[in-house]
């Protein structure tokens, strides 16, 4: 069975411009609302996040939490107690799975060969452990393998998905899911976010999608010798209930789809804000409700026909808003799966070219709310 | 514009941010590029040998053609989708393949019948001796090469086809600007001695030595698109880094030394004065 990538609609943490080199520090409030909104995704609320001291180019957690206490089997089949093996060390937790074809390489090896360069003496006073989301097929032995590629002396655990879930739960992470898609293709969500605890045991920062290897450089050091400065004032950032949520630089203001019984297809529409680079939206997906999701444009003619063009994208310059909305542009759902109700949280993955894959909850409504229907 | 797309399929090579499969892309805008190349090519070709040369040489029916299958080569799947959004050492290929070999294989391979028409026509030729005049055509090539490596536009470019078009479109165009004043014998150039024609194939192409070192030396990935990029294998971006950079400096430049040997060798057994 092939393995496919997939976020998890509440954790994707691919949110950040991925072209843009030394984007955390030029854009360190892009991190801010990532996890909260990601949180408030699944019903939860999230951490606050502070907008950041200047000093570090992650996301500082404002109101820190300590680490979660837990024991999984490590790669030699021991059990490993994380708070005390690792107490007194930076700690980098990260939950993803050996399958991953990208992010989770590439947060690895990032992290790893900037250890490598690191001073020795720094080295040794962090701890990078992983958790795989994918118990099933990363056995112990597949993610020491996979590990030794980018450090061996990453630690990999291993327990089953209910054991991880509950680790996620205690730091307000989305649970991860393991599913098969109808290819026969396995899809993991995870979320894509790496945890920072200091030596003190508290989780200080998060690390999305999009950090990169110079960055890792620049906080690490900091972190070791834990010159933590005093934060700014309530600068909190959170998303609030799903109506606006905040990732990054984007802001989205009203996600719903308008359910209509019977049909086909249903239209998506929600506005996005940009206060970053310019960016492109590429595509959206709606996974578990339509097997396909495009980009649509309309138009009305002379005769005040309306005509339905697909997209390939559609620009999102910095500091403009993107409307979808009906009579305009709009996602198209296509192949449901299932009808929401209105109430319902529809998960929706927009795919910006800058700004990865977002995923925000959409309100499924009655069509009435929508200002307009497909029909 | 972000390029027309149908159904996923990009018109031209952008980095995409899916995992690598050797999967077959199509790209169209790459065939019609191609396309357009080998067309001119078969109608500069009908032109045959000049009035001068009875006769043809094969090599020059050979590089004309060599240069179409190069392009073709660098531009589509999978060098071309490589280069655009994986492997920083692909990219490094392409530069070279773009910016060098490509204009000076095509314009090789123009037959002399055709450069005899097209001195015929005075003002065409006026436009071209502004557009090729030696000081302007090096510096438009060193700034080219030099702007098109910075990391924040090959980023900001390689993230879409329109943007990724206009980066290889830009390669090609200074390297036929570049190439134009030592491979292409009009506008007739008597005061381009062979000295001024090493003096401007080095100075012209030394920035490719300094861009191979920094990508070799650098501490940290340069380019976020390939620091970021799924990976393919085992090779950490920084090793692909060092490989675009060894690409720069061990095949861009004795690429220049070659070119600086054959202006060397033609000039001593022509006798031509060595400044003009």
């Amino acid at each position: 069975m092939a393995s496919t990538r997939f976020r998890f609609p509440c954790a994707d943490a691919r949110h950040l411009p991925r072209h843009l080199p030394r984007h955390l520090p030029r854009r360190r409030p892009v991190v801010l609302g990532l996890v909260a909104a990601a949180l408030v995704a699944c019903g939860e609320r999230a951490p606050e996040l502070t907008p950041g001291t200047g000093q570090f180019r992650g996301a500082e957690v404002a109101a820190l939490r300590p680490k979660p206490t837990f024991t999984l089997r490590d790669t030699d089949g021991r059990p490993y107690d994380f708070a005390r093996e690792t107490a007194g060390a930076v700690t980098l937790l990260f939950f993803g799975y050996t399958h991953c074809p990208d992010i989770c390489p590439v947060h690895l090896a990032n992290i790893g060969a900037v250890l490598k360069r690191l001073d020795p003496a720094d080295r040794q006073r962090i701890r990078v452990v992983f958790v795989t989301t994918d118990p099933d097929r990363d056995s112990a032995a597949v993610i020491r393998r996979w590990l030794d590629n980018f450090d061996p002396a990453f630690v990999g655990l291993r327990g089953s998905l209910d054991e991880v879930n509950a680790i996620q739960a205690q730091l307000r992470l989305p649970p991860a899911a393991v599913t098969t898609n109808a290819k026969g293709q396995v899809e993991v969500s995870h979320a894509a976010v790496v945890l920072a605890f200091d030596a003190e045991g508290l989780w200080r920062l998060s690390y999305p999608f999009g950090t990169r290897q110079d960055d890792w450089a620049h906080d690490l050091p900091l972190l070791v010798r834990g010159r933590w400065r005093a934060a700014g004032p309530a600068a909190a950032r959170d998303a609030s209930g799903g109506e606006t949520m905040f990732v990054g630089k984007l802001r989205f203001d009203d996600a719903r789809v308008p359910v209509l019984r019977g049909t086909a297809a249903l239209a998506a529409y929600a506005t996005i804000r940009n206060s970053g680079a310019d960016d492109w939206l590429l595509g959206v997906e709606a996974p578990g409700l339509a097997r396909t999701a495009m980009l649509h444009g309309q138009s009305r003619s002379v005769l005040g026909q309306a005509t339905m063009t697909m997209l390939d994208s559609l620009p999102l310059p910095s500091g403009g808003t993107l409307a979808l909305a009906p009579g305009g542009q709009h996602v198209m759902l296509e192949g449901l799966m299932r009808e929401p109700d209105p109430g319902d949280r529809v998960p929706l993955v927009f795919r910006f070219r800058l700004a990865g894959r977002v995923s925000v909850p959409a309100r499924a409504v009655p069509p009435d709310a929508a200002q307009g229907s497909l029909r | 514009m972000n390029g027309i797309q149908m159904n996923g399929i990009q018109w031209w090579c952008a980095a995409r941010g899916d995992a690598w499969t050797w999967t077959w892309t199509p790209y169209p805008g790459v065939w019609l590029a191609v396309a357009v190349a080998a067309l001119v090519t078969w109608r500069l070709r009908g032109f045959g040998p000049g009035d001068s040369t009875p006769t043809e040489p094969w090599w020059r029916r050979v590089a004309a053609w060599a240069a179409v299958v190069l392009l073709w080569v660098t531009l589509d799947w999978p060098a071309g989708a490589l280069g655009a959004g994986y492997l920083a050492s692909v990219h490094a290929a392409q530069y070279l393949s773009l910016a060098m070999l490509v204009p000076s294989l095509a314009l090789l391979g123009v037959p002399t019948g055709a450069w005899e028409r097209l001195a015929r026509r005075p003002a065409l030729v006026r436009g071209l001796a502004v557009a090729t005049q030696p000081f302007r055509a090096m510096l438009a090539f060193t700034i080219v090469m030099v702007f098109s490596h910075q990391p924040w536009l090959v980023d900001t470019l390689m993230a879409t086809p329109a943007g990724s078009f206009a980066l290889d479109a830009s390669w090609l165009a200074s390297g036929l600007v570049f190439w134009w004043g030592l491979c292409a014998p009009v506008p007739a150039r008597p005061t381009f001695a062979p000295l001024l024609k090493l003096s401007y194939v080095f100075a012209g192409t030394v920035a490719h030595v300094f861009i191979g070192m920094w990508m070799l030396i650098a501490d940290y990935p340069i380019f976020a698109t390939y620091e970021l990029a799924p990976p393919i294998g085992t090779m950490t971006a920084r090793a692909d880094q060092q490989w675009a950079g060894g690409v720069f400096l061990l095949v861009g430049s004795p690429l220049v030394l070659v070119v600086m040997t054959l202006i060397f060798f033609r000039w001593i057994g022509t006798g031509e004065e060595p400044t003009g």
